[in-house]
């Protein structure tokens, strides 16, 4: 693949400029905008432990004598209906550079419903208990009905719906009666054991940690805490995620295992971190490739819950984040889908390859408003 | 050509005078000899209270020629011991200045006469008072010298002829005629005026004039102006000599001090001291921010943060009417430009009855009378803003003033914004103006005419959103504006009652916008306030008055819904939340009727009890705030020093989008303050004062917004308490020919709680110590320097990530769980504001450069703030999963360099 000649990258830190100037009239220099000084790595570049995306890919009914076997019901996933079997898949990376190849142990805990608040952090005190027996032995516990699932790697996970997850909730004043499930999961480099950390807001703080062999505690590098949610309706809406036919690379829509190359750019990641200044612009020193994302006109659903002035119904937000293993992007989040005014056609976004040569890896993450997500994702190969 | 500058020299020694003298010296002194006869003070019937000496023979002093040569300038206060028939019978030097001044100064001292002093039943005393005397030295001034001694008052009927006069220099009781001096004689029954011009020997002669009451004016060009009235009476005719005295260039922006404040604190600056002040780039406003018990506001951010509160608790007014910006965008320069401020009130708390609806500070702001001795202009230009003002009389009494200033960032800021790669369609601009007409007379009083506003405005062009705001692109844009049509009207009604109203229809425009989304709110608005005062005896006066806002506020937003809806993960990227739509109209009206007693039970005591009932239909709420204030002169003579305490009652009614639903919550009443202070003010020099003021608030009703059960906004109620106390210090040189300074130190704490039973936290503008050490010295030929230095803790925050410095920090603690359903990391912040920045240190220098000429001056400044580039940390940014952070550091070193021209009379 060739690479062809990139626009500025100054225009990267551009809303990061844009806010200085509201602050401080492009005078105060924070940190990633407007001095010297190296700010911190972009979002996209994926270098350590992370969870890209955590996806309700589909959900089916459950399983009965008759149909022991069910098919996923057509439009659900971060929307379920009472009673329904929710899978859950994980985009997980190990992104350091690592001399030694360390297994990743990743744990799902289930079965928070409606918690008080209806807030995340409302579900610790009933996942009391499993945190604190989380040293166990849980391997081929990974059933519906079991609410936990230790496993390694992106190991799925599998979640029954209560049938009374809505009909318990009380009658709201107003707006849709609907319940809400809380999913905790966590992917660690060692292993993972209670903890006690500061934290005096509601929130309170995390009760678990990633320990290694050796019983030190590992940092965020190797540890990925966190936690999503379904929302199940009354009157049973669906709500499918964005449907994505693939990465379109230089305008090519290319098949998952097509190999694509491109050429080093010697521009090191230390300067490509500068911005300002005399910062070296890998964007006018390198080509780029431009990277898009195939997507349907009609990606985005009817929001029922959100109305224009004039009470039409609008669609969906959706937007694509992307990310990589090296080289740099030059915005890393596109809008693909306005509420009103639909589709936008102009998204694609430059990617720079690295400067050091091997097999990289790029990702588009596209995510809709209420919860939906798709996951695409392509191998780049980078010669000198 | 060096001189001494005799007008000065009276002017000072009214000053330094008791109240009473400075009023005996208003108007033109007249006389044929220029002599006071002292009969005519031994005829006045016994006096209400003392009378103090009143100079009848002046003597100037003689200029040291050794200071001459190195044109040293100074001002000596001295001493005087006056015996009963007026002589001076010695004198002291209080604030030496050596060179030669003092001895001068004695010698010259020794010559004066003055009328002698009575005490309160009219008997003639002996007395010591303070007289200072000024030596400056001009480069153009013309050799003759103006005499500045008062004359006495003739009797005139007829026909007036006169010849306006000054004097020789160093011959006290020579005068010089003044050719082409303006004489305006202007009948009171309302007929035409009659303007004359003396001729070459200073004469005029406006002929026979009907019997009748006259307004007279004498305008001399490098001359004060100055007014009089005439009875002309039936068959008689007499010649008058006006004296008109060289413009002194003293002119204060300061509180005219006839009496002492009702308030327990009421700050006020000198216009060279706001000139001067370092790191302020000579705007009046900005200087309030060096003052005790005002916390330093993040980076140039306009804010004023007083005694521990927020904000949006402290009001400005500019001449009684309430303004909604006190600083232009960025809070690089104040709304109202220098030039044209007569005064600044700044009441850090216990303010009187006569304020309301905020429970913060109160900041008014004085425009200045236009000069009526001819016309004036002032161009000044720096790296910021140009502004420009003109100003002088139209006729019969009128004067006008006009002011503009824009500020050209949008020249340079732009393009810099777009080579950075920002698509900037409007970079920030600002301006205001200010334009008044004004009429006074003995008779009619003051009457004004103003129009002012502001206007800043911004737009941006962001083509591509923000990481992780992906619906934020577009236009970006800010606007915030104001109008004021005002009329101003004060009256004295005979000697015991005076009256002033003032009233403004009013226009505020608040918005912004980003990508698709907007914020728009449009105020009408009318206030008035009107305060009637009654002296009902020297120790017993009445303040009354009333007070009204009233006005219709129309909002449009189109905003994300501040809570996520069912069906939508909490944590998604703010833009792609549903938008609320809303657009709405509410009228308003804020009322208040107020009073209070001024009690001086015995000579240094002053009592101000008040009360203020204010309604508000926001809640429909009646409030009464009861206030008081003393102050105790423990010792009357110098040095002085003052008690002074006070207590009182303030309520703030919630904001338009705290009361009124959707936005806000129906039946939410004023937030509630009472301020106790108790405070000690000390002569140390006739120079050098000091001060300390205690300060408690205490804070109940306080409004709390909390999210809506139903996640449809804020729901708020009146559960916050909290208090803010402390001490303020202030050691103040007082601004004399060379040197002027300050330190001013603030100890404070500043604390809340959203309802009870939870737990306290310090708020975020919260700065437990705040020094601030400035001066500036004159270094002769035009070159002055000031410094400010600066040492304030840092601010709190509620950090997500901890400090690895701060003991107690885990660096592995998880900081932010990662949010399946949007992509984002969910922060869980560490809690109750558990961190303080680092401190804050500042050095801001300043140098001055002027050249004077016989018709204007020019200058040059350089500002230079954060002289030695210290990182000084203003917040805290994270990354993308929170699992670093990094300090976001305010102003770098920031020079400006500025010019300036006056025409005309210098305005320092």
């Amino acid at each position: 693949m060739k690479t062809q000649p990139a626009r500025s990258r100054g225009r990267r830190a551009l809303l990061g400029g844009a806010t200085t100037v509201l602050v401080g009239l492009a005078l105060a220099g924070g940190p990633g905008v407007g001095g010297c000084s190296a700010p911190f790595d972009p979002p996209s570049l994926v270098n350590t432990l992370r969870i890209l995306a955590i996806t309700a890919a589909y959900a089916t009914p459950a399983p009965t004598e008759e149909v022991p076997d069910p098919e996923p019901d057509p439009g659900y996933g971060p929307f379920a209906k009472p009673g329904q079997i929710v899978h859950f898949e994980m985009e997980l990376v190990d992104g350091r550079d690592l001399d030694n190849f360390v297994p990743v142990t990743t744990v799902w805990l289930g079965g928070c419903f409606n918690p008080p608040g209806q807030q995340y952090y409302g579900c610790y005190e009933q996942f009391g208990p499993l945190f604190e027996g989380l040293q166990g032995d849980f391997s081929g516990n990974c059933t519906p009905d079991s609410f936990i699932c230790v496993g390694t790697g992106d190991v799925p996970f599998d979640l029954a719906i209560p049938e009374d997850i809505v009909s318990s909730q009380p009658d709201p004043d107003y707006g849709p009666k609907y319940g809400i499930a809380y999913i905790f999961f966590m992917s660690c480099a060692g292993e993972i054991r209670p903890v006690s950390q500061e934290g005096d807001t509601v929130a309170g703080s995390f009760p678990l940690g990633c320990f290694d062999s050796e019983g030190r505690e590992l940092g965020p590098d190797a540890f990925v805490p966190g936690y999503t949610q379904i929302y199940v309706f009354e009157d049973e809406r669906p709500n499918p995620n964005p449907p994505v036919d693939g990465l379109v690379f230089d305008g090519q829509l290319r098949e998952p295992d097509e190999v694509l190359e491109a050429t080093v750019c010697p521009v090191t990641l230390e300067e490509r971190r500068k911005s300002g200044c005399a910062a070296t612009d890998e964007f006018t020193e390198c080509g780029s490739i431009d990277v898009d994302i195939a997507v349907p006109d009609d990606i985005a659903d009817e929001d029922p819950e959100s109305k224009d002035a004039n009470g039409n119904i609008l669609h969906e937000v959706v937007w694509v984040s992307y990310f990589a293993t090296g080289g740099t992007f030059d915005t890393e989040v596109k809008l693909v889908n306005d509420a009103t005014t639909g589709i936008i056609e102009d998204r694609a976004v430059q990617w720079v390859p690295p400067e050091e040569p091997g097999t990289y890896q790029i990702w588009a993450v596209t995510r809709d408003n209420r919860g939906g997500s798709s996951v695409v994702t392509h191998f780049v190969t980078v010669t000198e | 050509m060096p001189k001494t500058r005799l007008p000065a020299l009276f002017l000072s020694a009214a000053l330094l005078l008791a109240p009473a003298v400075t009023h005996a010296q208003d108007g033109v002194p007249r006389g044929e000899s220029g002599a006071v006869k002292k009969e005519e003070a031994q005829d006045q019937p016994p006096a209400s209270g003392p009378v103090l000496p009143r100079i009848v023979k002046y003597v100037a002093p003689v200029y040291p020629p050794e200071a001459k040569a190195k044109g040293v300038e100074a001002k000596v206060v001295v001493q005087l011991d006056i015996d009963k028939a007026g002589k001076v019978t010695d004198v002291q030097v209080l604030s030496p200045a050596g060179h030669g001044f003092d001895e001068a100064a004695v010698a010259a001292g020794k010559l004066l006469e003055f009328t002698p002093a009575q005490d309160a039943t009219g008997k003639i005393v002996a007395s010591r008072i303070q007289f200072r005397f000024t030596f400056e030295l001009g480069e153009e001034q013309p050799t003759d010298q103006p005499t500045d001694e008062p004359s006495d008052v003739q009797g005139l009927s007829g026909t007036v002829v006169g010849q306006p006069s000054e004097a020789q220099p160093g011959a006290a009781t020579e005068e010089v005629p003044i050719p082409g001096a303006k004489v305006t004689l202007t009948p009171r029954d309302g007929t035409a005026a009659r303007v004359l011009e003396t001729d070459a020997e200073g004469r005029f002669d406006f002929g026979e004039l009907p019997v009748g009451s006259y307004d007279v004016k004498v305008e001399a060009e490098g001359y004060s102006s100055s007014d009089l009235v005439e009875e002309i009476t039936a068959g008689a005719s007499s010649q008058v000599k006006y004296r008109v005295f060289v413009a002194t260039g003293g002119v204060e922006v300061t509180v005219r001090g006839e009496r002492p404040p009702r308030e327990v604190v009421k700050r006020t600056l000198s216009k060279r001291e706001i000139n001067r002040i370092p790191g302020t780039n000579g705007d009046a406003l900005r200087s309030i921010q060096n003052l005790p018990g005002v916390a330093r506001p993040p980076a140039i951010i306009g804010l004023l943060l007083v005694r521990g509160s927020g904000p949006a608790d402290t009001q400005t007014f500019i001449d009684g009417t309430p303004v909604p910006l006190i600083y232009h965008f960025g809070g690089l320069s104040s709304v109202v430009p220098t030039e044209m401020l007569d005064k600044i009130d700044f009441y850090p708390g216990n303010f009187g009855a006569e304020y309301g609806r905020v429970m913060g500070g109160i900041v008014d702001v004085g425009l200045r009378k236009p000069k009526d001795d001819g016309y004036h202009g002032l161009v000044q230009t720096d790296l910021i803003d140009t502004r420009a003002m003109v100003q002088g009389p139209i006729a019969d009494g009128w004067t006008f003033a006009v002011a503009g200033r824009r500020s050209y960032l949008d020249a340079w800021l732009g393009p810099t914004l777009e080579a950075a790669g920002a698509g900037v369609t409007q970079a920030p601009v600002y301006w205001d103006y200010q334009a008044l007409l004004e009429h006074n007379s003995a008779k009619a009083g003051r009457f004004r005419f103003g129009f002012f506003g502001s206007d800043d405005s911004l737009e941006l062009l962001l083509e591509d959103p923000a990481p992780g705001e992906p619906a934020l692109s577009g236009s970006a844009g800010l606007k915030t504006a104001f109008q004021r049509i005002q009329l101003l009207y004060e009256r004295d009604l005979g000697k015991s009652d005076k009256i002033r109203a003032v009233g403004a229809f009013g226009h505020d425009e608040l918005g912004f916008s980003l990508g698709p989304l907007y914020f728009f709110l449009d105020v009408l608005s009318y206030n008035t306030r009107a305060e009637w005062t009654h002296e009902f005896s020297k120790a017993v006066k009445l303040n009354a008055g009333f007070d009204i806002f009233s006005g219709v506020g129309n909002v449009r937003l189109r905003l994300p819904e501040q809570n996520t809806r069912p069906g939508e993960p909490p944590n998604q990227p703010f833009s792609t939340r549903p938008f609320r739509e809303l657009e709405q109209s509410e009228a308003a009206i804020q009322s208040a009727l107020y009073t209070e007693l001024e009690l001086e039970p015995a000579p240094g005591i002053r009592l101000v009890p008040g009360v203020r009932l204010d309604y508000t239909s926001f809640g429909e709420e009646f409030t009464f705030s009861p206030r008081f204030s003393g102050r105790f002169g423990l010792r009357r003579e110098f040095p002085k020093t003052t008690l002074k305490t006070g207590i009182g009652v303030y309520h703030q009614p919630p904001s338009f989008q705290q009361a009124i639903p959707p936005l806000g919550t129906e039946g939410v009443k004023s937030n509630r303050a009472i301020h106790y202070a108790l405070g000690l003010e000390q002569e140390i020099t006739p120079q050098v004062d000091a001060s300390a003021e205690g300060f408690v608030k205490q804070l109940d009703n306080q409004i709390v917004g909390n999210a809506a059960e139903n996640g449809a906004g804020l729901v708020y109620t009146n559960s916050g308490r909290g208090y803010a106390a402390g001490g303020e210090f202030l050691i103040r040189y007082k601004p004399d020919e060379r040197f002027f300074g300050w330190l001013a130190y603030t100890l404070s704490r500043s604390v809340r709680q959203n309802a009870p039973g939870e737990e306290e936290f310090l708020v975020n503008f919260d700065q437990t110590h705040i020094l601030t050490v400035l001066g500036s010295v004159k270094l002769g030929h035009g070159w002055e320097i000031g410094s400010r230095f600066r040492l304030v803790s840092g601010n709190i925050i509620d950090p997500i990530v901890c400090d690895p410095q701060i003991v107690g920090c885990n660096p592995l603690r998880t900081n932010a769980l990662f949010h399946g359903a949007s992509g984002a990391y969910t922060p869980i912040p560490i809690g109750n504001n558990s961190e303080r920045l680092p401190l804050f240190h500042s050095l801001d220098i300043r140098v001055d450069k002027k050249w004077k000429f016989k018709y204007w001056a020019f200058s040059i400044y350089l500002d230079v703030q954060n002289v030695y580039n210290n990182q000084n940390p203003e917040a805290v940014g994270y990354n993308f999963n929170y699992t670093a952070r990094q300090y976001v550091n305010g102003l770098p070193i920031l020079p400006s360099l500025g010019i300036r021209g006056d025409l005309g009379e210098e305005d320092e």
